[in-house]
Formats: structure tokens, C-alpha cells, sequence
């Protein structure tokens, strides 16, 4: 009996890492679900004050995408790293795929709701960052990392400092100063 | 870029970030000197300093997830499904949307609910949730939700229902309390509904505030008919399904199960009845704003609807009729048997109350008129000259409450509570979908076992040649991994001992695969299950195989192969997950019921290998004997909860309270992490050792009894804890219940002689007792319980044979302290106290503090009953200097208490009552004895007695302490028949506490009552008892001199 559990995500995670690529077509069915959980969330907008913030929601998910607690025999840094540049990969492939579907779709416009809304400058593509940030990694490899732990990866400051092994005063400067240059890079 | 420019635009940026914007550009100026473009690049970044504060902030997985929320509400806006053109979003589920949409040809609004299924197992589901929304939509009804159509376009499902505008009962109800007459007239139009529906046989199954909206008009439609009963129609044949999807699924996500009835928590089959319960839940909350069984969990919610009266509506909320609370409980009854067996009788009894209360009301009001008028005549009477005696304003009514029945507050359509209500049924719905039809598809399979089957484990077969496989790790750690399947149900060890035995094989012979069969046939059992494990390089292979006894076929076989020896138990749980799931049981049930073993247990197999030894050592009551195994565990492994839970009980049970409520806190800090089962286990013992709260404690223990009714600890432990309280015979019917489940179960036989000794039974205990020892089953107890049978019946010999026995044992310090009570009670203060001392100090050698403590407390209290005041102080204060426990402080502050010590007596009272405030025995038995001796010493006989009245509870546990000093407060009162009536209770209850010093001096209590009350005769016979009972008494003793002395005037 196979339910898809942390477990066997971390599984699929530290098999990728290896070097066995039939893991990634099996994680991605996963991570969609967890995409697709999220969503119905959002379209309920749950209340205001209601016990499931969606901070909190997110937070699940990364968690059971990738939690370090069952990984044993890997050091934890490698295993936070691997995890955060394949969700990456695939959200990314993900946000291509949609945005593909929505040219060739029927476009209707509506008002959206305001919850929905999500403005532009603040979420960004994912497509377009995905290639900003590949001409950060060129000039400053870490920064494009902290960038990738942080924003694909869901890690909090500490935790990055760790993966990268660098203080968490280096982190918050780099995240700073790699916000304005993807910023800059997004609006060229 | 170069690296260097880059490190110099890095550095400068940061610096400049440091400065106030005002002064940046001058900054860079400065550091730039002559390299504008340098200059440039960082002002360009700065630019951007501002718009960046929440860029990316929000991580990928949300940004995307709301992409995609976005994409498919934008998807379906404007589209036409047959005649009905999306408006806008109602609300969402797991399930599908719900929409708000347009019907064009009939130009009206309409809600549309999309079904979409994301499996095959989903595909069934919404096959058959359409075919009930057929059914349903024939119902027709003014408070029913009407639904239109049952539609399919592009592959897609959905049906059409009636789009209601109002809020739903659970916000109007949260909003403002509802007035009397309101909560009738809606209920009334709720259980119109449920009687049209189920005279159609579509019973709604889950009937809730949530389900039923209210427009600001008073009209009123309940939501969802039928719907939920198509969810669960696969789970009609699984017993189980419902109450675990409730439970396996977060409580947020999920709603609660606060509106089930019992049977449905109980996953049984239901029928209209069970929509009543839910109504009554619903009527309940309408009248007092609060639920009947609210709980912070569902697990207790559930616990509370299927053993918890509800608190009377009176107490909520005043003026609430006699009849709606008889009507409410009705409904409510846990029985369906007892509850309204059709709606329609409930429906006429809520009209006939509205009818009379209106009725009431006008007569009332046309009273209170006269009253006023009355009032004015006095008024006018008052300002004329005196006045008449006046009964003033008769009734203060509440008229306006009980007539207006609709508000007039203009409610606004509250589209987001309809949006929640929505998800919330659909989230419900597919979590129901899930298990039940999953549990019919094993249903269909013809499960190999049934839920009545019996297994037995035989011993793992070892070829790795690793000794830490020997030994039954294996097999114990396997039956922990299927214990916690309700399905099955293990032949117990001590019974496979038992057959072995029978078959004149020795009790611990291993029980191989053909062993097993021949004793799975004699005694009935359906399957053998064997297990082997075997090593190849660094790789384990692990075999479990399901065996038919009668044919010796396999009826299941798992493999499961793991790398490295911590893997094992891993592989091992894996294993067992597979083969339950092979053996029939539904897969709802196995995903609750499944925690990993090395989570519901431990990850380390040294630590599990101490607690399998420690644990059948405790199975066979050789507690003394568990407790450094078990301590050897969690040393290995400090997380190990179920070791710490099985600790707390063996120190509990020789006498260690504070041991144990330490190691039962630390188990219960770690409960998230071990199965139900266990869990259910530890929260029992929590209540018990930590708080001493008996009361929640038999709460859990029921409910534990109900999900695993063939797991013989939960009577077992029930049985122990009425012992503790002084219900013996409840006692008496759960350690029968935990042998008839497991007959070599050590600790229920000892339970069950407790209980039989207690009630006078004698003759029955000791047979009781000697049986079980013929079963070849011993402890401790049952050798200090038949050596007081022998001590009552002058059996000297048996008593040697008691104490023989003990001398040798790790706790052999107890044959010293059933002598003390013996010398005590014969009046020999001295002996006493010599055979204390050697208890006390054979005790000592042993890690027993506790025990000393305990035994240092009731030497205190012994003392002062023979007013040796300065050693009972002594005793006392060395007690509580080893010892604060809730033993030692109840005994030491009795004791400081008969020595009129009342400040010190105080001071203990006060830490009793602040750190045991729970404690059903220190609050319901020992606070009220000791307050009691202390008004007694002041001389308020009186308030003694009142002050035990609140004893009279758990009074059979106390050892005749109550009965003592209520006998003493009449004497002081010299009411001689009351004095005598209570000295006799004692007297009438020798079995409570055969050894207690107490009772030869009921015998003189009687005899100096019926001095007071003239009866010469009946006093010279006491006096005549006591003096015997005391024949080898210290001749020095005060009392003994005074009893002579009282002797000789009635002689």
C-alpha cells in the first residue's frame, strides 16, 4: 500500500539527488495535489480570524513536500538544497504550462474577486523570475541560491544560513539586495 | 560583470542603505568620485528599494497555488452550463465548486454544484451521490432546498439547486441569542422538513447549523437532503467508516462531529432516529447558544456524545419551559429505543408546547395588565395616605419574547457564510467518500477474516543469526502493530502459555508454525499468523504469512525488504500494514488505526527489545520486576512514550505516586506520537496518576472499552480504578469482563479478589484467588489479600503461608507491613511499631522512597490513633520530609490532625487542595475527614458531621475513617444510636479494611453508645468483644485502661 506520505516524498527527494531521474515524474503528481489543495483553500477565502491562516496552510504543505525531520542519513543542508531547486523545476514547469493554456484559451474577463487578486509587482511570473534568476546565478551565484532556498524552497532565514553555511546577517543581505536587482531585472 | 565591481556595487549598496535616504545620493557622490555608471547602477537598484518590500516575500507554492485558484474561478465565469450561466463563486470544496449562476430561460438565480472526481474510487462515489440527488430532488417541500436538476455537459456532473438568500443558523444563532418563540417556530419548520423527507426514506444524516440557512423573513430551508446519506451508503456495510474519518482528519478542515448521534459515532447503521439526535443537538443550541457536547477535540466531542448527559437547558438560559427540556432530552436520549421513534411525535409535542405557551403568554399578559393596573391603584393609594398590604406587580413576564417569534432586523445575505457552509459540506463529503468507498470495495472482497476472528502469533523465525531477534522482539513489536487495529483481535500470550500447557508441552516452548496451528485449532482460532526474518548482505527480509489453521493454506503473505538492522522495525510495521489490509480490514480503518511502529513505539530496537521483556512482565503482574527493564528502555530511548505510560502504571501499582505521575506526564507530553490505541491509554493515566481524577479517568477508560471492546486492559483498568473509589461491585463486573476476554490475565484477577474481599465476600475471594494461582498466575496481592482472608478467619497457619511466600521477593517488605496491621490491630502498639520499622527498613534497601514514605505516614497515623502523639508527629514530619505526595499528605495531615496540630494540619489541607485540585479521592473523601478531626478537637461535633457528609460518596474506599470520626462527633454529641448506627458500619464492613486498627475500636464505640443510650446489656457485650480483640494488648495503653475503667461501671 503506497499512500504518498513525507516519507516517501523525502524518499523521492534523496533518490533524485542520487541520480535517479524516474523520482521527479513521480514527485510531480504530488506537488500538483498540494497546488491543487492549496487552491481550493484560496477559493473559499477562508474568514478573516479563521484558525487556518493561509500562511499556515502554505507552511503544511512545504512540510509535507519537505520535511528534513525524517531525513536521517542525509545531512539536512544537501536535503533542503535538493528539495528547493526541484520545486522550482516544477512549479516553474507548472506556471509554463498554465501560462501556455491561457493563450490559447477563450479570455474572458471578469472582475476577480480582491482576494484573488494578486498584484503583479508583488508575485511575480514565475516563468520570467525562473529566468532573472538564472542571470543573477551568473554574476552572483549565492545570492540566486538564496533566492531559490527562500522563494521555491519555502526556508526561513536560519535555515538558509545553514544550507549556505554563511551567517544570517550574509542571508539578509543577499535576499535584500537580490530583491532589487531581480526587481529591476523583471522590469526591463 | 567583474567580480570586484560587482563586490564594490554589494558593498555601497548596503552602505548606502545605512544612511537616511536624504543623504544617500550625496553619500554615493562622495564614494563614486568620478565613476558615474557606478554611481548610476546602485541609485538604479535603490530605486527599486521601495517597490520591493513584499516581491516574492510569499513563497512560489502560494503564488502559484493562487494562480491557479484564480485560473479556474476565471474559467468557469460566463460559461454556460444547459440554461445556467455562471455569476459568480459561491463557495469550493474538494468535492467542486459551488456557484452562483443564472438561469436564463427561467430568469431566475440558481446555485450550481460541480462535481468533479479525481479517482476511480471518487468516479463510484459520484455515480451514486447523483443518483440520491435524483432521489431527492423529488422531495418537495417549502423548508427543503430544492433541487432542480441533476445535469451532466463536457463531461462534467452538477446539479442545480435552489438558490436560498439568508445567513445560516449557526451565524444567526452566534449572532443573537434567539427568543423562545423563534427557536420554536424554526424548529418547528426543521422538523417539518426531516418528517416530509423521511416519510420519502431519505434520511438527511447530517442534520447541523451550518445546514440549514434562515432568511431575515423567518423562513427557513435545510440544505443538503440526501446528500450525505449517498456518501455513506458504502459505509452502511463498513461498521466503522464514519467515526474515523471524523477523527483521522483535522478537526478544522473538517467541521466537527459535534451534531452525530451515538450510533453514528459508533459507526453503526442508521436510520431516521439518528437525524432526531442530530435535531436535538440543533434545538439544544438554539435555546442555550451552546453546544451539548462541546469538546476542544472531536475525539472527546465523540466521547461526550456517547457517554455524557447534557447539562439542563435551565442552566443556559432562564424561563426555559419544563417541556422543551423533557422534548430536547427526548431527542437526545443515547438509546434510540428511548428517543422519539419518529419525527412526527416530535413535531406535535414542539407545536403543542408553542400552542401553550402562547396561550400562557396571553393569559399572562392580560394577569400582568391587571397587575399594573393594581399597582397604579396603589400608587394613587400611597399618595392618598397609608397603604393597604399590597402584592404589588404580579409577574415580571417576558410577553414580548414568547409572541414575537419573527425578528425584524433585516438580515443582509450573507453570501460568505454560504460559501463556507458550502465547503464545508463538500470537504465533509469527499473525506466520507474516501472511506466509504474504499471500505465497500473491501467489503465486496470477501475480507479472509471477519471482525469476530481470533489470531495467533507464533515466534519469529531467525536466521540472521542476530540475537536481538531472539526473544519475541519481533512478535511483540507485531502485535503492538496490530493492536491497534480494532479489526483484529490477538490470542493473548498468557493464554498460548495456558494451551501449551494443556497440551503437555512446556508453558515456554517456542510456538513454531506447527505448534501454533494445533493450538489456533484446539482453541478455535480462525488463523496462525508466523513471521521470519532472514539477512542477505546488509539487507533484511522480513516475512509475515497469514496461515488457515483448519487447512494449513496461506490466506495472506507480505515481504518486506529493508537495508540496515534500525530499519527493521520500520520494515516491520510496513509489513503488518499490508497484511492487515490483506486480512479484510478497510483500508478507512487502517489509515486511522496505523501508526508506524517505530513511532507508536520506538525507532531504536534495544530499547523496544526492554520494553517487549518489561511488558509481559507486566502482563503477568511481576510488576516489581518490570520496572528497571521499562526504566532500561527509555534510558535508550528518551522518547519512548508507551514505556513511560507502562512505568507510570507499575509505579502506580506498587505504590509509587509520585513515580508515576511523572512518568505519566512524560507520556502524555509525547501522546501525538504513538497510535490511538496507546494514546487513549495514556490520557486515561494521565487523568488517574497526574490529577487523580478518577471521574475523567473512567470517562477515557469507556471510551477505550468501546473502540477496542475486545482489549481486556480497558475493564481491567476500569475495574481498578472502582476499586479505588469504593465501587466494588462495578469492580466485580469489569474484572470478570477483562478475564472472560483474557483468562491469564494476572492483573484483573487481583482486581476482582480485591473487589470480592472488600464486599464481605470471603468465601468467594479466596476462591476466586486460589484459582488463579492454580492457573499458575501469582503477584503480590493475591497473597496479602488471602493473608487478611486468613487474619479474618483467626487462620494462623494460612497467614505463615502468606508471609512465606513473600519473604525473598523484591518487595518483601509488604509481609512486614501486613504484620504491623495485624499487631495494631490487636491493640500491641509497640510490636507495631517494631515491624514498621523493619517494613521501614527493608523497604529502604530498595529504591522503594515512596513506599517508606507511605509507610512512615501511616505509622503517623496509627500513632495518634493510639495517642502517641509525639511519635505520630515525628512519623509525620519524616514522611512529608521524604515524600509530598497524595498519600502522604492526606495521611501525615489525619494523623497532624488527631494530634490537634491544627495550624500544621491547615497548612497541608491548603497544598492538597492547590496541587491535587482534580483529585476525586483527596477532595471527595480525605479533605473532608481531616477538616472534620479538626472541628471535631474544637469541639464542634456538629460541624464535623456536616463537613462529612461530603465523604459519604467514595466512604467504602476510606478504611472506615469517616464512619470513625462521625461516630466519635455523635458520641461527643451523646446521641448514643447515632453513634452506635455508625460504629456499626464499621463493624458490618470488616472486608473494607480487615487489618485497620479502627475497627476492634468500633467495638468500643458501640459499647460506650449504648451506655449512653441506657442499653446496659448490648454495651457489656462490646466492651466484652473489644477487651477480647484486645486480650494481648500493651497493658500500659491509655485506651485499654480508660475501656477497663468504662467496663467495670457496666458490669
Amino acid at each position: 500500500m503506497t499512500i504518498p506520505s513525507t516519507q516517501g516524498v523525502t524518499e523521492m527527494l534523496v533518490a533524485w539527488s542520487n541520480g535517479d531521474k524516474s523520482a521527479l515524474e513521480r514527485l510531480i503528481p504530488l506537488v500538483h495535489d498540494e497546488l491543487h489543495r492549496l487552491a481550493h483553500r484560496y477559493m473559499n477565502r477562508e474568514r478573516p480570524g479563521h484558525m487556518l491562516q493561509t500562511s499556515a496552510l502554505v507552511n503544511e504543505a512545504y512540510l509535507r513536500l519537505v520535511d528534513a525531520s525524517h531525513v536521517r542519513w542525509q545531512n539536512r543542508a544537501h536535503f533542503f538544497a535538493v528539495s528547493a531547486q526541484l520545486m522550482r523545476r516544477i512549479l516553474v514547469d507548472f506556471a509554463r504550462s498554465r501560462n501556455y493554456l491561457k493563450r490559447g484559451g477563450d479570455p474572458v474577463q471578469v472582475s476577480l474577486d480582491e482576494a484573488l487578486a494578486i498584484s503583479p509587482e508583488q508575485n511575480p511570473d514565475l516563468v520570467a523570475l525562473d529566468e532573472a534568476l538564472n542571470a543573477l546565478a551568473a554574476i552572483d551565484e549565492r545570492k540566486s541560491r538564496v533566492v531559490e532556498l527562500r522563494f521555491f524552497g519555502g526556508l526561513n532565514i536560519e535555515e538558509t544560513a545553514e544550507v549556505l553555511n554563511v551567517s544570517i546577517d550574509t542571508v539578509m543581505r543577499d535576499w535584500r539586495l537580490a530583491k532589487v536587482w531581480l526587481l529591476r531585472e523583471l522590469n526591463k | 560583470m567583474k567580480p570586484e565591481r560587482w563586490k564594490r556595487i554589494e558593498s555601497l549598496y548596503h552602505a548606502a542603505l545605512e544612511r537616511e535616504p536624504a543623504e544617500r545620493a550625496a553619500f554615493l557622490r562622495e564614494a563614486c568620485a568620478d565613476e558615474d555608471a557606478l554611481r548610476c547602477e546602485i541609485e538604479s537598484l535603490l530605486g527599486y528599494e521601495q517597490e520591493a518590500g513584499q516581491f516574492i516575500e510569499v513563497p512560489a507554492l502560494e503564488v502559484e497555488a493562487k494562480r491557479m485558484a484564480e485560473g479556474q474561478v476565471e474559467s468557469m465565469l460566463g460559461r454556460q452550463f444547459g440554461s445556467y450561466r455562471i455569476l459568480s463563486q459561491l463557495g469550493a470544496g474538494g468535492m467542486g465548486e459551488v456557484y452562483l449562476a443564472e438561469d436564463i430561460r427561467l430568469d431566475r438565480k440558481v446555485a450550481i454544484k460541480f462535481i468533479q472526481a479525481r479517482s476511480t474510487a471518487d468516479e463510484q462515489a459520484q455515480k451514486r451521490l447523483i443518483r440520491e440527488a435524483q432521489a431527492a430532488a423529488r422531495l418537495e417541500h417549502s423548508n427543503i432546498c430544492a433541487i432542480y436538476e441533476v445535469g451532466e455537459q463536457d463531461d462534467v456532473n452538477f446539479i442545480v439547486m435552489q438558490y436560498v438568500e439568508g445567513e445560516t443558523l449557526a451565524s444567526r444563532i452566534q449572532r443573537k441569542p434567539l427568543q423562545l418563540g423563534e427557536t420554536l417556530d424554526l424548529a418547528i419548520k426543521i422538523a417539518d422538513a426531516l418528517s416530509a423527507a423521511h416519510s420519502h426514506g431519505i434520511i438527511h444524516r447530517d442534520i447541523k447549523p451550518q445546514n440549514i440557512i434562515v432568511g431575515s423573513e423567518g423562513q427557513l430551508k435545510v440544505l443538503d437532503f440526501g446528500l450525505a446519506k449517498a456518501i455513506k451508503q458504502g459505509q452502511l456495510v463498513d461498521g466503522e467508516g464514519e467515526t474515523e474519518s471524523v477523527l483521522s482528519t483535522p478537526g478544522a478542515i473538517m467541521g466537527t462531529p459535534a451534531y452525530m448521534s451515538p450510533e453514528q459515532a459508533r459507526g453503526e447503521t442508521l436510520d431516521a432516529r439518528s437525524d432526531i439526535f442530530s435535531f436535538g443537538s440543533v434545538l439544544y443550541e438554539m435555546v442555550s447558544g451552546r453546544h451539548p457536547f462541546a469538546e476542544p477535540s472531536p475525539a472527546a466531542t465523540l466521547s461526550a456524545i456517547l457517554t455524557t448527559e447534557p447539562a439542563p437547558l435551565a442552566r443556559y438560559a432562564s424561563d426555559v419551559p419544563d417541556e422543551l427540556q423533557r422534548i430536547v432530552r427526548k431527542a437526545l436520549s443515547k438509546s434510540k429505543e428511548a428517543r422519539y421513534q419518529g419525527v412526527k411525535d416530535l413535531l406535535i409535542d414542539l407545536r403543542e408546547l408553542k400552542q401553550d405557551l402562547e396561550l400562557r403568554s396571553k393569559l399572562e399578559r392580560s394577569i400582568g395588565q391587571e397587575g399594573r393596573d393594581r399597582a397604579t391603584a396603589t400608587e394613587r393609594a400611597e399618595s392618598g395616605g397609608p397603604a393597604e398590604a399590597q402584592t404589588g406587580p404580579l409577574y415580571t413576564v417576558r410577553t414580548d419574547e414568547v409572541l414575537t417569534a419573527r425578528t425584524t432586523s433585516s438580515t443582509r445575505i450573507v453570501i460568505d457564510e454560504l460559501k463556507r457552509h458550502k465547503l464545508g459540506v463538500s470537504l465533509t463529503v469527499v473525506a466520507l467518500i474516501i472511506g466509504g468507498v474504499a471500505a465497500y470495495f473491501y467489503f465486496n472482497r470477501q475480507p479472509v477474516l471477519t471482525e469476530k476472528d481470533t489470531i495467533l502469533l507464533a515466534d519469529f523465525v531467525n536466521t540472521t543469526g542476530e540475537p536481538v531477534f531472539d526473544g519475541g522482539t519481533l512478535k511483540q513489536g507485531l502485535a503492538v502493530q496490530l493492536q491497534q487495529s480494532p479489526f483484529l483481535s490477538l490470542f493473548p500470550d498468557e493464554r498460548v502459555r495456558q494451551a501449551l500447557r494443556l497440551m503437555s508441552r512446556s508453558p515456554d516452548e517456542r510456538v513454531t508454525r506447527e505448534v501454533g496451528r494445533e493450538i489456533a485449532l484446539r482453541q478455535g482460532l480462525k488463523a496462525v499468523i508466523t513471521g521470519r526474518i532472514a539477512k542477505f548482505d546488509r539487507n533484511y527480509s522480513l516475512t509475515l504469512e497469514a496461515i488457515n489453521s483448519q487447512t494449513g493454506e496461506t490466506i495472506a503473505l507480505t515481504q518486506v525488504e529493508t537495508e540496515g538492522k534500525d530499519q527493521v522495525l520500520k520494515a516491520l510495521s510496513q509489513a503488518a500494514t499490508q497484511l492487515r489490509e490483506k486480512l479484510g480490514e478497510s483500508l478507512s480503518s487502517i489509515q486511522r488505526f496505523d501508526r508506524p511502529l517505530e513511532q507508536a513505539t520506538t525507532s531504536k530496537l534495544e530499547a523496544f527489545q526492554a520494553y517487549a521483556l518489561g511488558n509481559g512482565l507486566a502482563a503477568s503482574a511481576r510488576f516489581m520486576e518490570s520496572i528497571p527493564v521499562l526504566e532500561r528502555a527509555v534510558e535508550i530511548d528518551p522518547d519512548f512514550a508507551t514505556a513511560y505510560s507502562m512505568l507510570s502504571v507499575m509505579h502506580n501499582v506498587t505504590g509509587r505516586p509520585r513515580r508515576a505521575a511523572e512518568y505519566a506526564e512524560k507520556a502524555y507530553a509525547l501522546r501525538d506520537r504513538v497510535s490511538e490505541y496507546e494514546k487513549l491509554r495514556i490520557t486515561s493515566r494521565y487523568h488517574g496518576f497526574v490529577n487523580g481524577d478518577e471521574t475523567k479517568r473512567i470517562e477515557v477508560l469507556i471510551l477505550q472499552k468501546r473502540m477496542y471492546p475486545r482489549d481486556w486492559t480497558g475493564p481491567n483498568d476500569l475495574a481498578g480504578v472502582y476499586n479505588r473509589i469504593g465501587k466494588f461491585d462495578q469492580a466485580i463486573a469489569e474484572a470478570r469482563e477483562s478475564i472472560g476476554l483474557n483468562p491469564n490475565f494476572t492483573p484483573a484477577h487481583r482486581l476482582l479478589g480485591w473487589a470480592l474481599l472488600r464486599l464481605n465476600r470471603f468465601t468467594e475471594a479466596r476462591d476466586a484467588l486460589t484459582q488463579a494461582l492454580q492457573q499458575k498466575l501469582d503477584t503480590t496481592t493475591f497473597h496479602y489479600l488471602l493473608y487478611e482472608i486468613a487474619f479474618i478467619n483467626n487462620d494462623t497457619a494460612g497467614m505463615q503461608q502468606q508471609l512465606d511466600w513473600a519473604s525473598g521477593k523484591p518487595d518483601e517488605y509488604v509481609a512486614f507491613d501486613w504484620q504491623t496491621g495485624a499487631a495494631a490491630f490487636a491493640g500491641q502498639w509497640r510490636r507495631a511499631q517494631a515491624f514498621s520499622r523493619r517494613a521501614i527498613d527493608a523497604a529502604s534497601r530498595g529504591d522503594a522512597k515512596e513506599v517508606v514514605a507511605r509507610y512512615e505516614a501511616e505509622q503517623a497515623l496509627r500513632d495518634a490513633v493510639f495517642r502517641q502523639f509525639a511519635p505520630a508527629k515525628a512519623a509525620a514530619a519524616q514522611s512529608l520530609k521524604l515524600e509530598r505526595n497524595q498519600v502522604t499528605l492526606t495521611r501525615a495531615a489525619l494523623a497532624l490532625a488527631l494530634c490537634d496540630e491544627s495550624s500544621q494540619t491547615k497548612q497541608l489541607v491548603d497544598e492538597l487542595a492547590t496541587r491535587y485540585p482534580k483529585d476525586t479521592l483527596a477532595g471527595g473523601l480525605w479533605l473532608p475527614v481531616i477538616r472534620a478531626v479538626l472541628e471535631l478537637q474544637r469541639g464542634n461535633a456538629a460541624q464535623a458531621i456536616e463537613l462529612l457528609e461530603a465523604a459519604r460518596r467514595y466512604e467504602p474506599a476510606a478504611e472506615f475513617w469517616p464512619q470513625y470520626v462521625r461516630g466519635q462527633a455523635y458520641l461527643k454529641l451523646n446521641k448514643g444510636a447515632e453513634a452506635a448506627a455508625e460504629f456499626q458500619r464499621i463493624l458490618d464492613h470488616r472486608g473494607e479494611a480487615p487489618l485497620s486498627a479502627l475497627y476492634p475500636l468500633a467495638h468500643l464505640g458501640v459499647a460506650r453508645a449504648a451506655a449512653l443510650t441506657g442499653d446496659v446489656a448490648k454495651s457489656r457485650t462490646e466492651y466484652d468483644e473489644f477487651l477480647t480483640l484486645w486480650g494481648s494488648a500493651d497493658l500500659d495503653s491509655s485506651i485499654l485502661i480508660e475501656a477497663k475503667k468504662e467496663y467495670e461501671k457496666v458490669k
